[in-house]
């Protein structure tokens, strides 16, 4: 669509200033402009983004429902690993216990992620840049992971240092540690990447701009972690660093590898601890 | 239809103008806003809106349209001119143009409601005035109404409980050292009281995050307009999350308030999806 110099502009309807005519959103509120409306009198074309449409906001309400699975195998695992706690015995080693559940549950977890994989449309890689940039985006990673954990431990630092919990109260059934690095790594690294920054965030971007999608995906990841209350607030820090790393490289493989890193580190300072 | 230039408004209503009055603007006779008239090289480099309903319209047959009044010698002479048409000439123009003299698809088609595509869509055009739309921002304002509410409610209801948390929590402690104490095994006062302040400032955190969470609702709230898919996402998932994190706490709340939840819950679910629409329409 070409247009003469001296006519090529339109004022917007919503913000009242002059732009482009053949734009199709003005630049300045993003408001539709006559270009967009003239191409939708199409019935084919508005048939078709209407099918568009309808798809996304079908995307989007799987989405939820699967999250909202996800929040609720969450809750009843807590209320089973309670439920477990307040029966056994205070002088037993209960680790095989832990293990079991937990192995459960996350199998469980693994189950609902691969079958949301199926059911939610396969959503678009939230990335758009180039090839050398995706390189700089690998390069980078771990330099967001390092400022990521570096947060976690300042802000957990602070929490303890105001709640002054007594250091002889921590966990008394440690997992083993063969089976926390399957279970407290590696698997929510694979499970949670794929289902937070492959799944959410690519579904989500399909309806609002990637940073947007970042943040309300990150949001998504830390209220999924609501067994650690105090930890949502960085936790969905952490989802904001791996879903920058997500958008940047555009691959999963990277957030899936630094989440697991993420976590083993972790896991390492409080055994040591 | 050479002397003619055919283009649609803003509304969706597909309108026709002289040749003459190429680059000046004047109102729409559908929705009364300002427009302006493209030049021909414009309407001729680009395709005419083709429907599907055009498909099926011959242009033969139609009554011949009226010839348009000349324009004063300065505007003919050039016709790009930036200027708005005068008012009285408004109305002129558009009664000589519009759906009187325009072939109407409903005429072409042999009794089809004679409205333009856009018009006879609204849920799929979606324009700024169709009722579409008009029920999403209804629907918007109904989350934005439970935003605020959920926000001044959590907001109050906690800052009331505030002053109960650590008698609350002792109750619950001494409970569970009673527990243990008819299990017949020993408790470390020293400890016990260790134990019990950490618990009440952590009661403290958690109502701190709260109260927080009540503000950031009414945030949700005021920010609804601004960012409807993101805002209305983010209040349904920390509504739910929250509902989780209070069910592990105490698992008694799940069930506490479970009709105002459900209303809450579908209600943002609704809003989720209007607003999702809404967006799609440019209207935001």
């Amino acid at each position: 669509m070409t247009f003469d110099d001296q006519t090529a502009s339109v004022t917007c309807r919503r913000c009242h200033k002059t732009v482009a005519a053949n734009l199709s959103k003005c630049p300045y509120c993003e408001a539709r402009l006559p270009a967009a409306f003239a191409a939708e009198s199409d019935i084919r074309a508005v048939a078709e983004q209407h099918q568009a449409d309808s798809a996304t906001a079908i995307a989007i309400t799987r989405l939820l429902v699967f999250y909202v699975l996800l929040l609720s195998t969450n809750l009843l695992a807590h209320w089973i690993a309670k439920g477990l706690v307040d029966e056994r015995h205070p002088d037993k080693d209960n680790s095989q216990t832990v293990v079991v559940l937990t192995a459960t549950m996350e199998l469980i977890d693994t189950a609902i992620v691969l079958i949301a994989l199926f059911v939610v449309p396969w959503p678009p890689t939230p990335c758009t840049l180039s090839p050398r940039a995706r390189t700089l985006g690998w390069v980078t990673g771990p330099f967001i992971l390092a400022i990521v954990l570096a947060l976690n431990f300042a802000y957990h630092a602070l929490l303890e240092n105001y709640v002054q919990f007594p250091h002889w109260a921590h966990d008394p059934d440690p997992m083993p540690v063969g089976w926390a690095i399957v279970l407290v790594c590696i698997q929510p690294g694979i499970v949670e990447e794929l289902f937070f920054r492959f799944i959410a965030l690519g579904t989500l971007s399909r309806v609002m701009g990637v940073a947007a999608a970042i943040i309300v995906s990150s949001i998504m990841f830390g209220m999924a972690h609501s067994a650690v209350l105090l930890s949502i607030p960085i936790l969905t820090v952490v989802g904001v660093g791996l879903g920058i790393v997500r958008v940047w490289s555009g691959s999963i493989l990277l957030p899936m590898l630094l989440h697991a890193l993420h976590n083993a580190v972790v896991l390492y300072l409080e055994t040591v601890k | 239809m050479a002397d003619k230039i055919k283009f649609t408004c803003v509304c969706g209503k597909i309108v026709a103008a002289p040749a003459e009055y190429a680059g000046r603007s004047a109102l729409c006779p559908a929705c009364g806003q300002k427009i302006k008239i493209p030049s021909l090289q414009q309407t001729a480099t680009q395709p005419p809106p083709v429907t599907a309903i055009d498909q099926l319209v011959t242009t033969e047959g139609f009554p011949p349209q009226p010839s348009f009044p000349p324009l004063p010698s300065a505007a003919a002479a050039t016709p790009m001119v930036q200027q708005p048409i005068e008012p009285e000439a408004q109305s002129t123009i558009w009664d000589e143009l519009s759906d009187d003299n325009m072939p109407s698809y409903g005429d072409s088609v042999g009794g089809f409601n004679p409205i333009a595509p856009s018009a006879a869509l609204p849920s799929l055009a979606g324009g700024t005035s169709s009722l579409a739309q008009s029920a999403r921002r209804k629907q918007l304002n109904v989350a934005r109404g439970i935003m605020f509410a959920v926000g001044i409610l959590t907001i109050v209801i906690n800052l009331a409980q505030f002053a109960n948390v650590d008698t609350e929590i002792d109750k619950q402690l001494d409970q569970e050292a009673a527990k243990i104490i008819q299990q017949g095994r020993m408790i470390d006062q020293v400890k016990f009281a260790e134990i019990k302040q950490a618990a009440k400032r952590v009661g403290h955190l958690i109502m701190y995050g709260v109260i927080g969470l009540g503000a950031l609702y009414i945030v949700f709230g005021l920010l609804i307009w601004r960012f409807p898919v993101p805002i209305t996402i983010i209040a349904l998932t920390i509504y739910v999350g929250s509902a989780v994190v209070f069910a592990i706490l105490a698992p008694e709340t799940l069930l506490a308030g479970l009709v105002f939840k459900v209303i809450v819950i579908i209600a943002l679910v609704k809003a989720v999806q209007a607003a999702i629409a809404y967006q799609k329409a440019g209207a935001v």
